[in-house]
């Protein structure tokens, strides 16, 4: 996972889709927020991508039961 | 197997299943910094540690939630379970600290020192000043420079008004 972020590219839903499932395998959900947090931090000053994964992960999230960080109020300090 | 003989005739030890004695002196100490750390990095997410290694008994529990279906946790104990394992979010990582603050005020505080140290020298160490720094002196170097017309076109002499002994208005 850390070398996918290494990598000079956003992942795709699919590949993201993956890994939040490897967490749920792994039952570590604090990953799973980390992941999503560390892709929309892959994207930089595109903010539009970020928005676009989620809805795409959307019927993934709602199955594993996933918040994302800004549900939970992290992405602000 | 030999090794677990010879451990018996030195006396029990504790070690771990994998470990060979040499020469009875035991197993060597872990050092910390050997084994891996936990590190917040935008580049590196996910750590090769959690953050929190001892769990205290709720946190424990709490893991124990995380097994089953992670619909069932509030908010509060996902935010939780994020803490465990790590120690900042992403959006705590990038704030910065008030360092430079620190490091404006030492910088400023030491320059003053400095300043001390040069005014110091300055009565206590160096001699007098020469003599030709006197304001006589001056004043007769200055004289001297206007009547040779010192650059005439545009510097010294050019403003030196000499009918009327003063300087151009």
């Amino acid at each position: 996972m850390n070398t996918l972020i290494g990598y000079d590219l956003v992942p795709e839903a699919k590949t993201v889709d993956s890994a939040l499932r490897a967490c749920r395998r792994l039952n570590d959900m604090a990953s799973a927020i980390r992941i999503l947090e560390a892709v929309k931090d892959k994207a930089g000053p595109h903010k539009e991508i970020y928005p676009y994964l989620i809805q795409e992960l959307q019927p993934t999230l709602s199955e594993l039961g996933i918040s994302t960080p800004e549900q939970l109020g992290m992405d602000k300090f | 197997m030999l090794a677990t003989r010879a451990l018996r005739l030195l006396g029990k030890r504790a070690i771990s299943t994998s470990v060979c004695v040499r020469g009875g002196h035991g197993v060597a100490k872990i050092e910390a910094y050997t084994l891996p750390a936990y590190f917040d990095r935008r580049e590196n997410p996910l750590p090769d540690v959690c953050y929190v290694q001892d769990l205290s008994a709720e946190q424990a529990s709490l893991k124990e939630k995380e097994q089953g279906a992670w619909a069932a946790l509030s908010n509060e104990e996902k935010v939780a379970l994020y803490r465990i394992s790590f120690k900042q979010s992403f959006a705590e990582m990038g704030e910065g600290t008030a360092e430079w603050k620190s490091v404006i005020g030492g910088v400023l505080f030491v320059v003053g020192f400095t300043g001390l140290i040069v005014m110091w020298q300055r009565k206590y160490v160096y001699g007098p000043v020469p003599h030709t720094f006197d304001p006589e002196w001056k004043a007769k170097e200055l004289q001297r420079m206007l009547d040779m017309r010192m650059n005439p076109v545009e510097g010294l002499a050019a403003k030196w008004d000499s009918e009327n002994k003063q300087w151009k208005k």
